[in-house]
């Protein structure tokens, strides 16, 4: 799990702030404690503002992530910002993290999950055996993906990857 | 509508992979597109994968992230354990785990029960087919 520190490094080379990092690490913060999460069966909508260094300057951003303990949100951050902008740990910091309600959300791909009557389908639906040890590499017959959601359609090359996945649903039907 | 198994709150799941493998759980929330928050009366709520899930043709009604005394008893009003275990998934699953626990006097057992039916269903088949012929 991520362990959350709030430290500002800004304005340094990415290596020496890893120095910086561990040298405080170990000189000024002998005792580290995990702090657990409160609530952890509530989802909350984390709001994280963070700093990135990319290849050609430094930026601000801030993004939002549902989840249910901040560790968690905040992993997501990182693999979605690697994932997304090619920025790697040692280049992020994060200076602030909150939990927003959901009225002060500014995000979409937060906000289209704020029903309290949600329902949606599962599209996609790739069957997997329960345990790895039965995995092979060949089948005998093609995976219906379809079966589950009990879909009357043949299969249909759907876009998944959208964030809103209303529009997939409509794609499908 | 095509669909007739949604994600929603008070849908029950089967989990099919993982720790909580074969459990009967119910939807209390979504996390976000791919995770929802689940919860059963013997285990703690938590997150899960909907890759983990199987959704069920049952739903019940609860309150969004409801209280575990109002789930427990919702689910007992619907009385989900045992339209699962009456419903054609349920039946077969329940036989897999039988046919899995069975130890060797037990499929002897079986196996004598098999040739006695197949014996009954041989006679029934003959006179019907005299009954045929004539």
């Amino acid at each position: 799990m991520a362990l959350h520190l709030l430290i500002k490094w800004k304005g340094e080379s990415p290596c020496f702030r890893e120095h910086r990092f561990f040298f405080h690490l170990e000189h000024l913060m002998p005792n580290i404690l995990n702090i657990f999460e409160k609530n952890p069966t509530k989802i909350k909508n984390y709001g994280i503002w963070l700093c990135y260094q990319s290849r050609t300057g430094y930026h601000n951003m801030y993004k939002e992530y549902r989840d249910t303990i901040l560790n968690g949100a905040v992993e997501q951050k990182y693999t979605k910002i690697v994932s997304r902008h090619r920025v790697r740990f040692p280049c992020i910091q994060i200076f602030k993290t909150a939990t927003i309600p959901a009225k002060l959300c500014k995000r979409d791909s937060t906000k289209q999950l704020h029903n309290s009557k949600i329902k949606f389908p599962l599209v996609f639906n790739k069957v997997r055996l329960p345990t790895r040890k039965l995995k092979t590499t060949y089948k005998a017959s093609k995976p219906n993906l379809f079966k589950f959601s009990h879909c009357n359609e043949k299969r249909v090359n759907v876009v998944y990857g959208s964030k809103i996945f209303g529009s997939e649903h409509l794609l499908v039907c | 509508m095509p669909f007739k198994r949604y994600v929603e709150i008070g849908r029950v799941a089967l989990v099919n992979y993982g720790k909580d493998y074969g459990k009967l759980v119910v939807i209390v929330d979504v996390v976000d597109q791919n995770r929802a928050l689940v919860d059963a009366p013997d285990m703690v709520r938590g997150q899960m994968n909907f890759k983990r899930l199987q959704l069920t043709d049952f739903k019940i009604y609860i309150p969004r992230v409801p209280k575990k005394k109002t789930l427990i008893e919702a689910m007992e009003k619907a009385d989900v354990k045992n339209k699962w275990e009456n419903s054609s998934w349920g039946k077969k699953l329940i036989v897999q785990k039988k046919r899995a626990s069975l130890n060797d006097f037990d499929r002897f057992k079986i196996m004598l029960a098999k040739i006695k039916k197949a014996g009954v269903v041989r006679q029934e088949l003959a006179k019907l087919k005299k009954e045929n012929a004539s």
